[in-house]
């Protein structure tokens, strides 16, 4: 089993920079973290320290500041967050062109396999753009890379941003059970590619602008009984790692869209059971598996909160739950990273 | 004291229909840090085997023999998430929590069988340790469960040794016997040496037909090779003496019932063993509550649902803390000490469960231009002043005297600091308050509701106070460190930034830096990580703080080691004047 190295203050691994910028010259632009870095809130500090301080931040930034920005060469600022990355977490992209207001699609964003759908800043306004990208359970810890392009006078220029990924502590489930019923019948296994096959195709139907506008919340209140990426090894072998998370709760117990969308998929599946599945646009799907009733329909527009159905145990489940699913670029990312991820983008 | 104690005065008010709208995002923002706390408690709980192999084998898991033992509804985990070594078992291996057994309080504690069969672990010692402290600090018995296979071999170096290492655990136990505490032992499995002593160590031993204690087990007997190394032959030796061993490990009940008679009790069902010590527990020291009780208990007016709405999870909004509290005791009443002096600290009389309760914590928002009485600046809550330091210091001490447990509730940014702060004397003040805590001799509980800074989280009955701190408890707006990261930056860069700009180097490689300690700070402060390295003993949602209150109170007036008669207590009558 793979571990986390214990967290130490100061560990290396823990301290990636948060923004990765291209250098710039002395007199050119300062990168939006400066900025932030200023805003040192004075009730943290006696009031007279707190004062000098920040009038000497601000004085050092009057300081630097260009005479003239020149502007039609300033590359964008872009940030990552969160700075650490564990795998299974999701990754913002926040490119801020300001002052220039290149549009979305005059950016290409790629990480991996994944090219990121770019939407508006919801609260900075124009010239910022944001990608939600997802690093897989199965990424390799160390350096990571995303790839930014867009043209400039004709030119075309890109910056490889690089972060750390650290592995995620997942458990290990490790059962030992006879060969014959984990290896499901011909006409299931039938059944399970058909819809294999269906899921492939819902999840690569997704609204390429965004569709939530409030954020994301949990589904029910319960208790998490299942955490994310729990490895599942059946005699010997790994056979999944756990897609999404669990909640302990009671049979008809209400469930709640975790954020606005289409639905996209509202059926019995073979291992999800009654099933619904939610496109929130620019990459992003949530599902909601188990439930002993479905209470909406395919193509239904839902608002973050919305009921979508009843907790309960069909398909592949031991007993009453909800097992909640975040997707984003088609990769399964742990919900509540997700959660956090986008929680600053919220108005 | 009927009359001080049965009706006091209400406080608190209705939630606003304005902040259950405007408040969502911030309970959607705690509700999704508690989702975090749980899938980390829920990896802990999933460590090892699953729990269906353990009951193929005719065993029950920990969690379950917690669950068959305790009174339902009573399990108050504590440093669930305790696991400072970051163990790739991910546990320290025992799991314990305050609860009733057979209607009385007891510290439990037990062995994760799932795990290695109940090794010995890195960071497991220091858990035990405040196991033990605790039962200690509320004077209630101990009651282990106890299935140990002893020492993980390959890291013993990290726990065997030293003065606070496993071997520990036997001395504070005879402690906690020479206190006239009892500690009850379920004993189950296999537990060799260090798992021996685990088992002998307790009061009454309560067996399971297959356990064993004993000095050594199997392995340590075969594995004694004479030549210093091992060879063919030596393996083959081996080979036969583990088989023999591996048939009947030294120390079974045939010994240690039969022969030796330590094992005092011996059970052929797991729940047998379980159902002896439960009746056992009914005759363990013990007031009947309506010794101490000074009222009927009853609920709070306000639900504690709102506590969700109330405390503002970005921690540069301000909140009213007497709203909070009046979600968390008996009928939202108490009774306030010096109510107008002091204004950065609430300092009260309550009742959680119709105990009595000495509170103090931190006050929040802008306390007037007039305060504090000693500088020309203005005080804002969540710091203190001198006036707020006096109050304490004479709260304490009148809890003290009273025989009154304290809770305290910190959200606090630091002490005043400045020369015009020292002219005040908050250092003096500061350390009296850690004076008067010493000596009180009274139960304390420690929750931090948002921040726990600077020397402020040690004063203000910090798990600092050893000897009177029961436990810590963290919710998901928990954060801990020495100062903000931000102040922290900012205090260790500053200078830097001078010297750079007077030279015309950049400043940018000096801000990134700055960035990344206001980063490290955010992520070893947030609440699974002060619970994993047990800066707090466990993470409650806002919700069962008030359990924590009842378990806490309960317990503390159990059996309390000296008495003040309700009718002599100081503080109801200083307050009422
Ligand atoms: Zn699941």
């Amino acid at each position: 089993m793979r571990r986390r190295a214990p967290v130490k203050a100061g560990a290396p691994a823990r301290l990636r920079p948060i923004a990765m910028r291209p250098p710039t010259p002395r007199n050119g632009p300062l990168p939006a973290i400066v900025l932030r870095s200023a805003a040192i809130p004075a009730g943290r500090l006696p009031l007279l320290r707190a004062a000098l301080l920040a009038s000497l931040l601000t004085l050092a930034l009057a300081a630097a500041l260009p005479e003239r920005l020149r502007a039609e060469a300033a590359p964008p600022r872009i940030t990552l967050f969160p700075a650490s990355v564990e795998t299974g977490d999701a990754l913002v992209v926040e490119i801020d062109g300001r002052p220039l207001q290149r549009a979305a699609q005059e950016y290409t964003v790629s990480f991996a396999e994944q090219r990121l759908a770019l939407f508006a800043h919801p609260v900075k306004g124009r010239g910022v753009h944001v990608g939600l990208a997802a690093v897989p359970l199965s990424a390799p810890p160390g350096t990571a890379s995303l790839t930014v392009a867009w043209v400039d006078g004709g030119r075309p220029q890109s910056r490889r941003i690089p972060f750390h990924i650290t592995a995620g502590a997942y458990g290990e489930e490790r059962l030992r059970v006879d060969p014959r019923h984990v290896q499901p019948s011909p006409p299931d296994l039938e059944r399970i590619r058909r819809e294999q096959e269906k899921l492939k195709r819902v999840y690569a139907s997704g609204s390429p602008s965004r569709l939530w506008s409030e954020g994301f919340q949990l589904p029910v209140p319960g208790e998490v009984s299942g955490p994310f990426g729990t490895r599942r090894v059946f005699n010997g072998e790994l056979r999944s790692q756990h897609s999404g998370l669990d909640f302990r709760s009671q049979t008809g117990e209400p469930v709640h869209a975790s954020g606005a969308g289409v639905v996209k998929l509202a059926e019995e599946l073979f291992y999800s059971g009654n099933a619904v599945i939610v496109d929130h646009g620019a990459g992003v799907f949530s599902s909601y598996s188990h439930l002993s009733r479905i209470q909406v329909g395919v193509g239904q527009r839902v608002e973050r909160g919305q009921r979508v159905g009843l907790i309960g145990a069909t398909g592949r489940a031991t007993g009453p739950h909800l097992h909640w699913g975040v997707k984003v670029n088609s990769v399964n990312v742990n919900p509540l990273s997700f959660i956090r991820a986008t929680a600053a983008l919220s108005p | 004291m009927k009359p001080y104690f049965e009706k006091m005065s209400p406080f608190g008010s209705t939630l606003p229909a304005g902040k259950i709208k405007s408040g969502e995002p911030n309970v959607q923002r705690i509700k999704t840090a508690e989702a975090d706390v749980d899938e980390a408690v829920a990896k802990v709980k999933n460590a090892g085997l699953p729990e269906k192999v353990i009951n193929q084998r005719g065993q029950l898991t920990v969690w379950q023999r917690i669950a068959y033992l305790v009174d339902p509804g009573t399990w108050s985990p504590l440093n669930t998430l305790y696991n400072p070594n970051d163990n790739v078992e991910g546990t320290n291996n025992v799991c314990h929590g305050l609860a009733k057994i057979s209607g009385k309080w007891a510290v439990v504690i037990g062995f994760d069988n799932k795990v290695i069969a109940g090794a010995w672990l890195p960071g497991q010692a220091e858990e035990v340790f405040r196991a033990t402290n605790l039962s200690k600090r509320l004077n209630i018995p101990l009651v282990w469960l106890v299935n140990c296979s002893g020492v993980k071999l390959p890291e013993q170096e990290k726990f065997y040794g030293d003065r606070r290492g496993s071997g520990t655990t036997f001395f504070r136990h005879a402690e906690l016997e020479q206190a006239g505490i009892p500690i009850l032992a379920g004993i189950y499995g296999t537990n060799p040496a260090g798992g021996g002593y685990q088992g002998i160590s307790p009061t009454i031993l309560f067996a399971h037909k297959d356990a064993n204690i004993a000095v050594g087990g199997g392995g340590i007997l075969s594995g004694m090779s004479p030549k210093g190394f091992f060879d063919l032959e030596g393996a083959e030796q081996l080979i036969a003496a583990a088989k023999q061993f591996k048939a009947e490990p030294p120390g079974s009940v045939k010994i240690h019932h039969d022969a030796t008679g330590f094992f005092r009790y011996v059970f052929d069902t797991e729940q047998g063993v379980l159902d002896g010590i439960k009746d056992y527990m009914k005759d363990m020291p013990a007031y009947h509550s309506k010794f101490f009780r000074v009222a009927p208990p009853a609920e709070p007016r306000f639900p504690a649902e709102d506590i969700y709405y109330l405390v503002p999870f970005n921690q540069k909004q301000m909140y009213n803390f007497d709203e909070v509290l009046a979600r968390l005791v008996d009928g939202s009443e108490h009774m306030e000490y010096r109510p107008g002096y002091g204004p950065e600290v609430y300092t009260g009389l309550v009742k959680v469960d119709g105990f009595l309760l000495g509170v103090i914590a931190n006050r929040q928002g802008f306390l007037g231009e007039d305060y504090p009485e000693y500088a020309p600046y203005p005080g804002i809550g969540g710091k203190l002043y001198r006036q707020g330091l006096i109050k304490m210091n004479e709260f304490v001490v009148h809890c003290g005297r009273d025989r009154v447990p304290v809770v305290w509730f910190q959200d606090t940014s630091g002490i005043d600091v400045g020369d015009i702060a020292e002219k005040a004397e908050l250092l003096g003040l500061g350390q009296s308050l850690i004076y008067s805590i010493q000596q009180t001799d009274v139960p304390m509980m420690l929750v931090v509701l948002r921040k726990g800074t600077a020397a402020a989280h040690y004063i203000m009955g910090g798990p600092t106070a050893n000897r009177h701190n029961a436990f810590t408890l963290g919710t998901a707006t928990t954060e801990i460190y020495v100062m903000h990261g931000e102040t922290a930056a900012a205090a260790s860069y500053s200078r830097r930034l001078v010297k750079e700009k007077e030279s015309g180097k950049p400043l940018e490689p000096v801000i990134e830096e700055m960035n990344r300690l206001v980063k490290s700070y955010n992520d070893n402060s947030r609440p699974v990580y002060c619970a994993q390295h047990g800066l707090v003993d466990e993470v409650a949602r806002m919700t069962a703080i008030r359990d924590y209150l009842k378990a806490f109170a309960g317990a503390a007036y159990q059996n309390p080691r000296s008495i003040c008669p309700q009718h002599q207590m100081m503080l109801p009558r200083i307050i009422k004047g």
